[in-house]
């Protein structure tokens, strides 16, 4: 198992740098979305329009290999839509034939949902189910996915015709990556003046087609987990860092322009420090370690939290600033090791 | 036959009644009351007004009130003539006005007053009356208020000083490495680390991870030369509290002084 490992740690490797030359300026949403595959979470990317979110989760899903459903969320799209298609066949009679989640089989491998904010709440649910239990009913039975990852992508800058995700949906992705453009100038140009990125399905061929090797990830992740080493002081900062995010008053953090006291309302569940815990154990088997460090915590905490993190009424207009204030003040007060 | 007719007119009750005060038995300093009944309503404003009627006589007060009929007034005089000798004095009459304009004059009188001792007596000593008691003021409870208030005034401004940060309580550069350098001295090797981790986290103003030892000596560039022992200590801790196998043994006290003497500007 030992050499298993380390040949699937080199084929992580490998994949994070064919991603990375195929999106530019990227690096962090590529190594979260490689931990969030180590971990078999589902992933929300949110992002303004054009920075490669669908083109990095098209190249993502290549590398996974395995089949592959894609959904465009819109207003009236209906659940009955993501299981049965329904046509008029050659002889004259209407068909119901298996909709884009079932047509590839049980062995589904990515189900990737564009502008999933555009989709109603039925449309959600439906989801839900999909995603907590990886099973659904059609034909009078029951399909299960066992190797099934979730993407979603959502748009933050439209928000007539939108439907919010419900808190409970919301809990269910692993992560939420916030996509911004490069930061760098020259990925940007480059971006903009190199032939080979104007053609995304050319350019996403470049990717080798199933690096990841879906089938064998649950595996690899079940072992991760079990083996990589989780200390009782980096247990302990994990617990001071969820219990300063849940009650930042009592952690003395000091917050620019808010009401340290009245912040919170409510979220970071059990589930999202679980979560918070196997992401960041898959990021330290991605370094190469066989424990985990406080940075490997840090680097994943914001993705893997920010979303579960519910705040009073009168702070939620502000949440965009507030939120990455509050876990940065929780970095900077939280002892480590403490 | 005319004056049948003028006695069969109508006339009032009383024009006017006068009750004037004795006409004798006066003393200096006594008040007189008159009082006079007349029919018909007074003008007010042409009553008179108490005043000092001469250097002998005040009139105090003039009051008036309805009887049936018409009114009652009560004029009070007060009497200070310094009489040598039993003398007669004389208050004039004052004119009034009723309401319906008709003029009417209140009568003045006649009264003796005397004086109260025998003119040609001689003073003493003994008809002084005694001095009335004095009370002298307690001074204390006083200085003892002005004390409080100075004490009080005294604790307000260390107070107000140690809210605004004045000196005394100004700050003073902050050394937690000097400070550690002398706890850490004195413990085993797990409290030792921890002791110089939480100097780290206040040198740095946040909590920090060997992560960030690069930042934090971008930050103070001065421990840059210790840059080598300062990894190896990070690379040390991440074993000990995370299980990141064997790390390198370390003298941390050495390791706090010298971080302590370049924070000090020793070196």
């Amino acid at each position: 198992m030992d050499s298993n490992i380390s040949d699937w740690r080199v084929r992580f490797r490998d994949a994070e740098k064919a991603l990375n030359g195929v999106v530019l300026g990227q690096t962090r949403s590529i190594r979260l979305l490689l931990i969030s595959a180590l971990c078999r979470g589902h992933v929300l990317l949110a992002g303004d329009v054009g920075t490669g979110k669908t083109t990095l989760l098209r190249a993502m899903a290549r590398a996974l290999g395995g089949p592959y459903a894609r959904v465009e969320g819109t207003v009236d799209l209906l659940p009955t839509d993501l299981i049965y298609a329904a046509h008029i066949a050659e002889d004259g009679r209407p068909r119901i034939e298996p909709g884009p989640v079932l047509e590839q089989g049980e062995d589904l491998a990515v189900f990737f949902f564009n502008e999933i904010n555009r989709a109603r709440p039925q449309v959600h649910a439906l989801l839900l189910r999909l995603m907590a239990e990886r099973s659904l009913s059609a034909f009078r039975r029951e399909f299960h996915f066992p190797h099934l990852q979730v993407f979603a992508d959502r748009n933050q800058i439209e928000r007539d015709e939108t439907f919010e995700l419900p808190a409970a949906a919301r809990d269910r992705f692993l992560m939420e990556i916030a996509v911004d453009a490069p930061a760098a100038p020259e990925d940007r140009v480059a971006l903009a003046f190199e032939p080979r990125f104007h053609d995304t399905t050319t350019l996403i061929a470049s990717v080798g087609q199933g690096m990841l090797r879906y089938r064998g990830l649950n595996d690899l992740a079940a072992s991760i987990q079990s083996g990589i080493h989780a200390s009782p002081a980096l247990q302990r900062y994990v617990f001071d860092l969820c219990e300063a995010l849940r009650h930042p008053a009592s952690a003395d953090l000091v917050l620019e322009g808010a009401d340290a006291a009245r912040l919170i309302r409510g979220g970071i569940s059990p589930r999202g420090m679980q979560y918070l815990v196997r992401a960041a154990r898959a990021g330290a088997w991605i370094e190469g370690r066989n424990a985990v460090l406080p940075q490997d915590v840090r680097a994943v905490l914001a993705p893997v939290m920010a979303h579960r993190i519910f705040l009073a009424p009168a702070y939620e207009p502000r949440r965009d600033a507030l939120v990455p204030a509050l876990i940065d003040a929780a970095f900077a007060k939280i002892p480590v090791p403490a | 036959m005319r004056w049948l007719a003028l006695a069969l007119l109508p006339l009032p009750a009383f024009a006017q009644q006068a009750e004037n005060p004795r006409p004798y038995g006066w003393w200096l300093g006594d008040e007189l009351v008159q009082r006079i009944r007349i029919t018909g309503v007074p003008d007010p404003a042409s009553l008179p007004r108490p005043r000092a009627v001469d250097y002998w006589l005040d009139l105090r007060e003039v009051a008036q009130r309805d009887i049936p009929g018409g009114t009652e007034l009560t004029l009070r005089w007060q009497n200070f003539y310094s009489a040598l000798e039993p003398s007669e004095r004389r208050v004039p009459p004052s004119a009034i006005r009723l309401a319906d304009g008709t003029g009417l004059e209140l009568p003045g009188f006649r009264y003796v007053t005397s004086p109260i001792r025998p003119i040609l007596a001689p003073s003493t000593a003994k008809q002084l009356q005694p001095d009335p008691p004095f009370h002298l003021i307690d001074p204390v409870p006083p200085q003892l208020r002005l004390l409080a208030a100075v004490l009080a005034m005294m604790v307000g401004l260390l107070a107000l000083a140690w809210q605004q940060g004045w000196f005394p309580f100004h700050r003073r550069p902050a050394r937690p490495f000097t400070r550690a350098a002398r706890t850490v001295a004195r413990l085993p090797e797990p409290q030792a680390r921890h002791a110089l981790h939480r100097a780290f986290d206040q040198s740095f103003g946040q909590v920090l991870i060997g992560a960030d030892l690069d930042r934090f000596l971008t930050a103070a560039p001065q421990f840059a030369p210790l840059a080598r022992r300062l990894r190896d200590f990070f690379e040390a801790s991440d074993a000990a509290f995370f299980g990141m196998g064997p790390g390198a043994a370390q003298d941390i006290p050495q390791l706090a002084r010298d971080l302590a003497a370049i924070e000090r500007g020793r070196r």
